[in-house]
């Protein structure tokens, strides 16, 4: 997770990726980045998820020189440009806010930066192949404001790929976006980003965007990097109650901890690496959870069903705990119709590693 | 209730015609008051084109040489005011809404502080200044007083320019093109400018009309503009200096109106190409 103070590897292409080094970005008293490393390999995308203020956009920012650091190091395709403004680093930006100019067409967005860029070649045969690769080629002659929002992201990614930078950093791209459309052009950077292969650092606050769309996610709090992994690992193997917490739901259930396994409900769950001992409480997600209808379940694993809620491919069951907490069950769609408010079920915890704090 | 809808039309029709009327009627009334004066001889009440005439007539009197003067010099004077307060100004703007925002109050409490001067006490502050100016700095000429000018017209130019900034995403817009490799002065000239130019435009507006009508600072500095020389005139010719006042308004109307054709046809063909693609797309 931390990196080292050394200049990543070459990779078969010449290209070294990016390297942020011990960054630390203060602000009077506040530490927006508090020793923070991060290494993006040439290619690879990475998404910083945390909640406002984790200080995930000041990471990007500083990568792309708009924000100054206090210390720490950029290094980018094995060059520092810690101390370069950022108009001479090479790297293009798509902001959470449309960014495109608004007294140029779309074309006119994408030559101008392409003219900033001093990029060669036919410049309408690259407006036109951008264009293409967003679905927009037909949007040229347009002003942004006869463009919806979704569009104008599109162009603004377009016209951030057209200037082929070292590295595209994504600033919530999305989060204007209504659902829908969020949804479509999330797929579409991801397959864009593969298409290109083009270093990238996604920033967003959005968990289900950051699983889906990046390589590895970063999950950020307090400006820190607090766990960095395949999207996969971070959901499945939380490396701290606060990853947990924060990347999907989790049911927090008191128990005991013993080594590799602990007690909670009247039943044994094994443990994550680095969970804590004693008395603890121990993180169950609740796909995790089955529930079986029967009146005569033990004391210690009995619930009464709360509520039940359809979620389209699955359902969501809360059940009320005898020691009055509460506990969320994902079910099959089938499993909880069989449920209904005011049943008394049997909770059964799958034999999932979970992690206990 | 239509019956009662159309009665508050009907009322709301009848009030926007009174008010019209009376806005009308004090803009006109002196205007053609001052068109009567200048073809009626005040004495004899004879009406004759003499006063109009004066101006293409040969003078050896030198009041046209003095109304030259005074024109060429507020001409200049105009154009040197809206150069110095917009290219001082607006930089400046966006350089505190970038990177200083915690001075832009401070910036705002001295754009707006001439409001609250009397042009007097400006004048009795500025003597002393271009005491030094006129003998040891530049010389006596009268353009000089672009620089007070500037001073004068803070206010409304940073009002003009506060309205236009206000409107666009600032921040965004600097950045991106930042980030895509843009020097500072590309980012003004090049993403800001085009976006604020109705602002720039409306504050050039204001400074002309200005610096066209100002009357206090040049005859206490004794120096020669437009409004001065006709006070000198009026003092002779009472119908010749309102002939060039009649003439100096309409023309001064002109050139604004033409300035807001010019800003107001990119815009409306921005517009019409709008509709044209909705009209496409429907």
């Amino acid at each position: 997770m931390t990196a080292t103070a050394s200049v990543p590897p070459m990779d078969a292409t010449g290209a070294r990726g990016v390297r942020l080094s011990h960054l630390t970005r203060t602000y009077g008293a506040v530490r927006a980045l508090d020793d923070f490393s991060l290494d993006i390999a040439p290619g690879e995308l990475v998404a910083l998820l945390g909640p406002s203020g984790c200080g995930k956009t000041t990471a990007l920012r500083a990568l792309s020189g708009l924000e100054d650091v206090t210390s720490g190091r950029i290094i980018v395709d094995g060059e520092d440009v810690t101390a370069k403004p950022a108009n001479k680093r090479d790297m293009a930006m798509v902001f959470q806010s449309y960014s495109l100019f608004p007294h140029m067409t779309v074309a006119g967005n994408i030559k101008f930066a392409l003219e900033l860029r001093k990029v060669a070649g036919d410049q309408n045969r690259i407006v036109a192949d951008n264009l293409a690769l967003v679905g927009l080629d037909t949007q040229a002659d347009r002003y942004p404001h006869q463009l919806s929002g979704g569009q104008q992201q599109r162009v603004a990614l377009a016209r951030a790929l057209a200037v082929r930078p070292k590295v595209l950093l994504l600033d919530e791209p999305l989060s204007a976006l209504d659902a829908k459309v969020r949804v479509q052009l999330r797929d579409e950077i991801r397959r864009i980003q593969q298409e290109v292969g083009i270093t990238t650092l996604f920033v967003t606050h959005d968990q289900e965007e950051a699983l889906v769309v990046a390589d590895r996610v970063g999950v950020m709090s307090n400006g820190k990097l607090m766990q960095i992994g395949a999207p996969a690992d971070i959901y499945s193997r939380p490396a701290t109650g606060f990853v947990a917490d924060f990347i999907g739901l989790t049911n927090k259930l008191p128990g005991r901890a013993n080594g590799a396994t602990a007690s909670t409900l009247g039943q044994t769950v094994p443990l994550l690496p680095g969970s804590a001992s004693g008395d603890v409480t121990v993180l169950v997600r609740p796909e995790n959870v089955t529930l079986r209808a029967d009146a005569a379940a033990p004391t210690d694993r009995r619930g009464t069903v709360l509520t039940t809620g359809f979620m389209g491919s699955h359902a969501k069951v809360q059940v009320q705990l005898p020691s009055g907490g509460l506990l969320a069950a994902q079910l099959g769609v089938a499993e909880a119709s069989a449920l209904a408010v005011g049943d008394t079920v049997e909770v059964v915890l799958k034999g999932v590693p979970a992690l206990a704090i | 209730m239509d019956g009662v809808n159309a009665r508050a039309r009907r009322s709301l029709g009848v009030f926007r015609v009174v008010v019209l009327t009376l806005a009308a009627a004090y803009f006109l009334i002196p205007l053609v008051s001052m068109f009567d004066f200048s073809v009626r001889f005040p004495l004899t009440g004879k009406v004759d084109a003499n006063a109009w005439l004066a101006l293409v007539a040969p003078d050896d009197s030198g009041r046209l040489d003095l109304l030259r003067e005074g024109l060429f010099n507020s001409a200049v004077m105009a154009v040197m005011t809206v150069v110095l307060a917009v290219g001082i100004l607006l930089p400046t703007m966006v350089l505190v809404r970038l990177k200083l925002p915690r001075l832009s109050r401070t910036v705002e409490f001295i754009c707006l502080l001439p409001l609250t001067i009397p042009g007097v006490v400006l004048v009795v502050g500025l003597a002393p200044i271009y005491a030094v100016i006129s003998t040891k700095i530049l010389d006596a000429n009268t353009i000089w007083l672009a620089f007070a000018y500037v001073i004068l017209v803070l206010p409304y130019v940073y009002r003009s320019l506060d309205a236009g900034l206000r409107s666009i995403d600032l921040k965004t817009l600097s950045e991106t093109a930042r980030s895509f490799g843009a020097s500072w002065p590309t980012v003004l000239f090049r993403v800001i400018v085009p976006n604020v130019r109705s602002a720039i435009v409306s504050a050039c507006f204001i400074t002309i009309a200005v610096v066209l009508g100002e009357f206090t600072f040049a005859r206490m500095l004794a120096r020669t503009n437009l409004q001065t020389s006709l006070f000198q005139i009026n003092l002779s010719d009472g119908q010749v200096a309102a002939v060039v006042s009649l003439l100096c308004l309409g023309l001064t109307t002109l050139l604004l109106v033409a300035l807001d054709l010019v800003v107001g046809l990119g815009e409306r063909r921005r517009a019409r190409s709008a509709r044209t693609v909705s009209q496409e797309d429907a």
